[in-house]
């Protein structure tokens, strides 16, 4: 084994330190004292962060260092998130800051942040556990303070807005020790009241420290376990407290806090109008509907002329008596003519007719009808009967036929 | 005063969409969609009037009792 074959390069040594150190230190936090500090021109800010055992080379870029709402300077004792990377090129490792503040509020932020984890972890910023507004509050609670600009911007958008609502006023301390315990024991009374709807808790815009009392757990537990749905309004629009995110609702100002809570009464108008227009639409369809139906039957035949059927009947009934009649009378004709025959073959058979034409009749003594030669013996007599008058006949002789 | 906290609005609210979506879904008889109608008219009246009326009441807790004051001009 040689010793040149198991040395590394710089540049190899340093990746390794690189590999080690960077996933390790890849975000920190970090508490110190701003010295030889530098804004150079490129808009990058380096400096050292120290304490009394220990330096750290820091750098913040211009992107980030622009959202500091301080002023960094020597000697001043900050909070600082970020990442630990190697320089390769210098050999040296340093922090590349992401975020910073000044120590007090940086400890706050801590505690902020771990309170936001662990509340986090607990499920109280679940989606699925927040309650909906209701949709037409009659009764709104607010817990705020009474001499505040958070309150009257509200009551200002309330009477503009929606002075149909009832609102109870839960006045508390919004800032310093006492506030939160307040704000809890406001929040308990109102939800106690059945008739409220909806509480809106929150207060005017302050420092971070004003606005602590809203990052407290005590107050967090508290929304949490209200059954009233609550709508959290601290501060401005970029103040993100704890309170807002277990609220049921954040809304980014007071202001903004009561357009939400309520419709404006010109909505809840609007809607009844929509309502009764569709009742009416409804309504309306309905009747247009029967009326068509009611047409079409009056359209047919038996509704348009009510007296058609009995006429056609009547009809009906004259044709049928009229041709009864003729057919009686077309058959008494008939048998008229048929009697008449009859009468004139009755007049035909009458033998006195055959005598008057001028046949004659010979009857026998005994009174028979000669039909035939020799029914009579020659010699015997026999009487001819003619149309007018009888004689006494006697036969001569048979003659042959 | 008495008479208007029994009349509670987002019931009646409610109560006019459920007319709607019965005379929606139609099958009722002429009578029936009739007498919803009227219903639905009266409770929409009864709304807007509520509404028309409505001034702001503003009450303030105070050591757990309440009272009904009004409140002076909203501090500036």
């Amino acid at each position: 084994m040689t010793v040149s074959q198991n040395s590394l390069s710089v540049s190899e040594l340093t990746l390794k330190i690189k590999s080690l150190i960077e996933p390790e230190f890849s975000d920190v936090w970090v508490k110190g004292e701003i010295s030889n500090f530098k804004h150079h021109t490129s808009g990058h800010m380096y400096f050292t962060l120290k304490d009394k055992a220990a330096e750290l080379r820091c750098v913040m870029f211009r992107g980030l260092n622009q959202k500091i709402k301080f002023k960094p300077e020597d000697g001043m004792d900050v909070l600082i998130q970020g990442k630990v990377t190697v320089y390769e090129t210098r050999g040296q490792y340093q922090l590349i800051v992401q975020a910073m503040e000044p120590a007090g509020i940086g400890t706050l932020y801590l505690a902020f942040e771990a309170l936001k984890k662990q509340l986090q972890s607990e499920g109280l910023f679940d989606p699925a556990k927040k309650t909906p507004l209701p949709k037409y509050p009659k009764k709104v609670g607010i817990v705020t303070s009474q001499s505040g600009a958070a309150l009257s911007d509200m009551l200002n958008i309330f009477q503009r807005r929606a002075p149909y609502v009832e609102l109870i006023l839960r006045p508390t301390v919004v800032q310093g020790e006492e506030a939160s315990r307040d704000i809890v024991n406001g929040i308990i009374e109102l939800d106690r009241i059945n008739t409220i709807d909806i509480i809106i808790i929150g207060r005017g815009g302050g420092s971070i420290e004003d606005l602590w009392p809203f990052n407290e757990e005590l107050l967090a537990r508290a929304i949490s376990q209200c059954k009233t749905p609550i709508i959290s309004a601290v501060g401005h629009e970029t103040d993100i407290t704890i309170s807002d995110m277990v609220s049921d609702v954040r809304a980014p100002t007071p202001s903004a806090a009561a357009e939400i809570s309520a419709p404006s009464a010109s909505e809840l108008d609007q809607i009844i109008s929509n309502k009764l227009n569709e009742l009416y639409n409804f309504i309306n369809l309905q009747l247009q509907q029967l009326w068509q139906s009611l047409d079409r039957l009056s359209d047919r035949h038996a509704f348009q002329r009510p007296n058609a059927m009995i006429e056609r009947q009547r009809e009906v009934e004259t044709k049928l008596t009229h041709r009864l009649s003729v057919s009686l009378k077309h058959m008494i004709s008939i048998n008229r003519t048929k009697i008449k025959g009859l009468v004139n073959e009755i007049n035909a058979l009458n033998p006195n007719d055959v005598l008057n034409r001028g046949y004659s009749i010979a009857f026998k003594g005994d009174g028979q009808i000669v039909r035939q030669e020799n029914d009579i013996k020659v010699g015997e007599s026999f009487v001819l009967k003619t149309g007018k008058g009888e004689m006494e006949a006697e036969k001569k002789k048979s003659l042959s036929i | 005063m008495s008479k208007e906290k029994s009349f509670k609005f987002e019931s009646a609210m409610e109560e006019l969409e459920k007319i709607v979506t019965q005379l929606e879904g139609d099958n009722a008889s002429l009578e029936k969609s009739l007498e919803l109608y009227e219903q639905g008219v009266k409770i929409a009246e009864k709304l807007r009037k509520h509404l028309d009326k409505a001034e702001q009441r503003i009450e303030v807790l105070k050591n757990n009792k309440s009272s009904s004051l009004e409140i002076e001009d909203p501090p500036g």
